[in-house]
């Protein structure tokens, strides 16, 4: 039986994992414009810590505050990654000195070691949408906010080979995505096709 | 100048040239005896002192030819002599030169004779003796040293001149396997504290990242080489060395990865090659642990009082430098930006000790904790790494709240409205006594049965008043819709209550029921905790199916190589091996090791059995039991065919 793809957006016990509610609805809207993927119209939210986040193959996780897992959320973060899910962590503060990363980083490096840096040759910049410079800058990015810095590599964790398991941005997607989809067509260029990108790579690699 | 200082200074010219001259000669004698003495120790066999009689022969060779040349040359010492030896050179002097020296005749015919002698240039004479006498030992000299310069260090090292003078004898030449015995001292890093090893016929060594470790052997270093080899592309030379009478490895663990030794015995004298492997296995240093045994459990405080109590304990595999508690205190400030605390509450330091305990108390009110903020503590422990660390470890981290006045899941805080567990159990009591009642009914008098009836209903109004409440505080006092459970439960409360007042037990009984059943769904309903607003905004798929602008350019798939590619390697390899073992057994354990090498981290069982494996053949035991162990490790599970396999008429 074929089962819609649905957004998952991971929901974890310390911190804010409900900062950008509008994201999911943004990222099926550009799944549903330029793939044919069969998605449900709307994501759910899954506990980091249940087994229930074993049923996606894809979760976005985010947040600007301090993260402490626990260690059954540690435990499933960790199983998600090596059995071949895609969680995509994203920091909603654009902030190297942000709490959120500190503290996020700390966790994921204690829990896979440290990260790796995604090349510009990865499949995930060229999988559906071209992306030949690496990930595309965010407007929190190009405005000066956060560290001001524009950051030109994501990281990640890759648990075979370049496959990656785990994907780490400090770029703020979160915000950049976190607005209604029908705001999109103000755009020149639909921000959310790195998004498209995430999906298209966590489903077929 | 006089005739007597005249021959004086030839004199003195005349000891120079003989002397130089006799000391160039011996110095070309010596290298000549040496050049001859080396040849013959690296091409014929000759005891192992032959170095040290090769050059005691040169010693002899010099002083021998300085002695006779001295002699041959000793006329320059004698005044007369070096006068007839001018007059010779000088036949116009008609003996007027002897005659004007000569002590008897000196005083009456010197002035007579000196008009002659001054007449007689000794230049040319002297300047060509010292041509013929130290220009062809100069050249000697050179010419021998020259090719004692470029002859291969390996025939000068027979007679070890690196240590010409000294008498101590060079190192045994070793005409077998230079590469057994051999011996290894591996010294852990200065940090660890650990007691240096030494280890005998070492096939695999084991040490700390950062220990410094010699290998050391018999007989000279000549033409023994030692590549390090981490994996089938990076190989790395490492210095062969003299050590006393033998000869060294030296070596520092750098890398985490384990590495082939491979060491070679070439000696250029002989045809055959020794070769011997040894594993390289540095360990890393683990990071420490910290497991925080206080507080217990995340919670959620009221009000800022009473005293934050942290305790943990702390471990390492080497030694720990010291172990704190450290606070972030976050909280989102009323223009909804986090603002963040953090600091050490205490530092200890365990002076290298491999595991410790950490307690600590501090008053909440000296945090600066606020309303709404989350407060997060853990235990950090550091090793005392200080090669390339310091490794740091972190405990779980607790997380205690500090409630808001105005937050909305007031639940947590406020006093718990009456239970409704309460309320039924007080009911089910109720429905037990007036069905114990209504079944007396008819049997029992009247007025008593009135009585007990209407003492139940005052029982069943406390019920209701119960229930009343509850439902208050769900409203808040009527604001929002009550809960549908609890509003039958109510309503079936007052129709019992009524019943029982006037005595129709029977008519009560139902309504009684359905208050319970009531009562009881509501307890049993699932609570939940809301953290924020999630706005779901679902998608009109349909609508905006394919309808996007932007041009897709979607690169084609790479497959993903397998992952057992590395077991089928290893498969082949150690196929190879076995082949081997019966008619190179070397050949095996070299494969074996090189394997050994690849599984130290990946497959740990695979590598033991290997490294069993090759000391039971070196032994020259039998290797059968470690081989079936590394084939079944390589192999992995046994597998179970789901199907009947097809006969193979072997049976």
């Amino acid at each position: 039986m074929v089962k819609d793809f649905t957004f998952a957006t991971a929901m974890y016990e310390s911190g804010d994992w409900e900062s950008a509610p509008l994201l999911p609805g943004c990222v099926i809207d550009a799944l549903a414009r330029y793939t044919s993927l069969s998605i449900a119209p709307m994501g759910v939210n899954v506990a980091l810590g249940s087994p229930e986040i074993f049923n996606f193959p894809f979760v976005w996780l985010t947040g600007h505050l301090p993260v402490r897992f626990t260690d059954q959320e540690r435990k499933n973060l960790k199983q998600y990654v090596e059995r071949g899910g895609f969680m995509m962590i994203d920091d909603h503060n654009h902030d190297q000195d942000g709490i959120f990363h500190k503290t996020m980083t700390e966790e994921l490096t204690r829990t896979f070691g440290p990260l790796k840096e995604v090349p510009k040759t990865h499949e995930l910049y060229h999988c559906f949408f071209e992306f030949s410079d690496g990930p595309p800058a965010t407007v929190a990015e190009l405005s000066g906010w956060g560290d001001q810095l524009v950051h030109k590599e994501l990281h990640a964790v890759m648990p075979q080979g370049d496959r990656i398991g785990l994907l780490y941005s400090l770029k703020d997607y979160s915000s950049e995505w976190n607005m209604h989809p029908d705001t999109k067509q103000f755009s020149t260029v639909d921000p959310t096709r790195f998004g498209v990108n995430m999906i298209v790579y966590a489903l077929t690699r | 100048m006089t005739a007597f200082e005249r021959v004086q200074r030839t004199k003195r010219v005349l000891s120079v040239i003989i002397g130089s001259g006799a000391i160039f000669w011996a110095a070309a004698a010596v290298f000549a005896t040496l050049i001859v003495g080396a040849l013959l120790v690296a091409f014929v066999a000759l005891p192992a002192a032959s170095g040290l009689i090769v050059r005691l022969l040169a010693g002899l060779a010099g002083i021998g030819t300085l002695a006779y040349l001295l002699y041959r040359g000793r006329f320059a010492w004698s005044f007369p002599r070096v006068a007839l030896w001018i007059e010779e050179r000088a036949p116009e002097l008609r003996y007027a030169l002897v005659t004007a020296v000569d002590p008897r005749y000196a005083e009456s015919m010197g002035p007579l004779m000196e008009p002659v002698v001054s007449k007689v240039d000794t230049g040319p004479f002297v300047r060509n003796a010292a041509v013929r006498a130290v220009l062809p030992g100069l050249g000697a000299l050179v010419f021998t040293a020259l090719i004692f310069g470029f002859m291969p260090t390996r025939i000068k090292s027979g007679i070890n001149v690196g240590n010409l003078f000294s008498i101590k004898p060079p190192a045994p030449t070793i005409m077998g396997n230079r590469l057994t015995p051999l011996d290894a001292t591996m010294t852990p890093p200065a940090y660890a504290n650990l007691r240096e090893q030494h280890l005998k016929e070492p096939s695999t060594i084991t040490g700390l990242m950062g220990s410094h470790v010699v290998i050391r052997g018999d007989g000279e270093p000549d033409g023994i080489t030692a590549v390090l080899q981490a994996n089938d592309t990076t190989k790395k030379s490492v210095p062969v060395t003299a050590d006393g009478n033998g000869w060294k490895i030296v070596m520092n663990f750098t890398d985490s990865i384990p590495a082939a030794l491979t060491l070679k015995d070439a000696h250029p004298s002989r045809t055959k090659v020794y070769e011997r492997m040894i594993v390289i296995d540095p360990r890393v240093d683990e990071a420490p642990t910290a497991k925080l045994l206080l507080p217990v459990r995340d919670t959620t405080l009221r009000t800022i009082t009473g005293t934050l109590s942290l305790s943990a304990d702390v471990n390492d595999d080497i030694g720990i430098a010291k172990a704190q508690f450290t606070y972030i205190v976050a909280r989102m400030t009323e223009e909804e930006k986090a603002q963040v605390d953090s600091g050490v509450l205490v530092s200890q330091n365990f002076g290298g000790s491999r595991s410790g305990h950490l307690t600590f108390s501090i008053p909440y009110s000296k945090l600066p904790l606020a309303e709404g903020a989350l407060l997060s503590v853990r235990a950090v422990v550091w090793d005392n790494n200080t090669l390339y660390g310091p490794r740091i470890g972190y405990s779980e981290t607790r997380t205690i709240r500090i409630a808001t006045k105005a937050e909305y899941d007031s639940l947590a805080v406020n006093p718990a409205p009456p239970s409704a567990d309460t309320a039924m159990q007080t009911l089910r009591m109720l429905i037990i006594a007036t069905e114990k009642l209504d079944k007396q009914k008819g049997k029992m008098e009247r007025k008593k049965f009135i009585d007990s009836s209407y003492k139940l209903a005052g029982v069943a109004e406390t019920i209701k008043q119960k229930v009343q409440r509850i439902l208050d505080d769900q409203t808040g006092g009527g604001e929002v819709e009550a809960n549908p459970l609890l509003q039958t439960a109510l309503d079936a409360m007052f129709d019992a209550t009524r019943s029982l007042m006037i005595a129709e037990t029977g008519e009560a009984i139902p309504s009684l029921y359905k208050a319970f059943y009531a009562l009881r769904d509501y307890s049993k309903a699932k609570k939940y905790y809301l953290r924020g607003k999630i706005q779901v905004e679902p998608v009109n798929i349909d609508r905006v199916r394919l309808a996007g602008k932007d041009s897709v350019k979607a690169m084609a798939r790479k497959a993903r190589p397998l992952d057992e590619a590395d077991r089928t390697k290893l498969t082949a390899d150690y196929a190879s091996a076995i082949r081997a073992l019966k008619s190179s057994p070397d050949s095996a354990v070299q494969i074996m090791t090189l394997m050994r090498v690849e599984t130290l981290r990946k497959y740990p069982d695979l590598a033991n059995a290997l490294g069993d494996a090759v000391t039971a053949i070196q032994a020259k035991k039998d290797p059968a039991l470690p081989l079936t162990t590394a084939r079944q490790a390589l192999n992995g599970q046994v597998g179970t065919l789901h199907t009947i396999p097809m006969w193979s008429g072997a049976w």
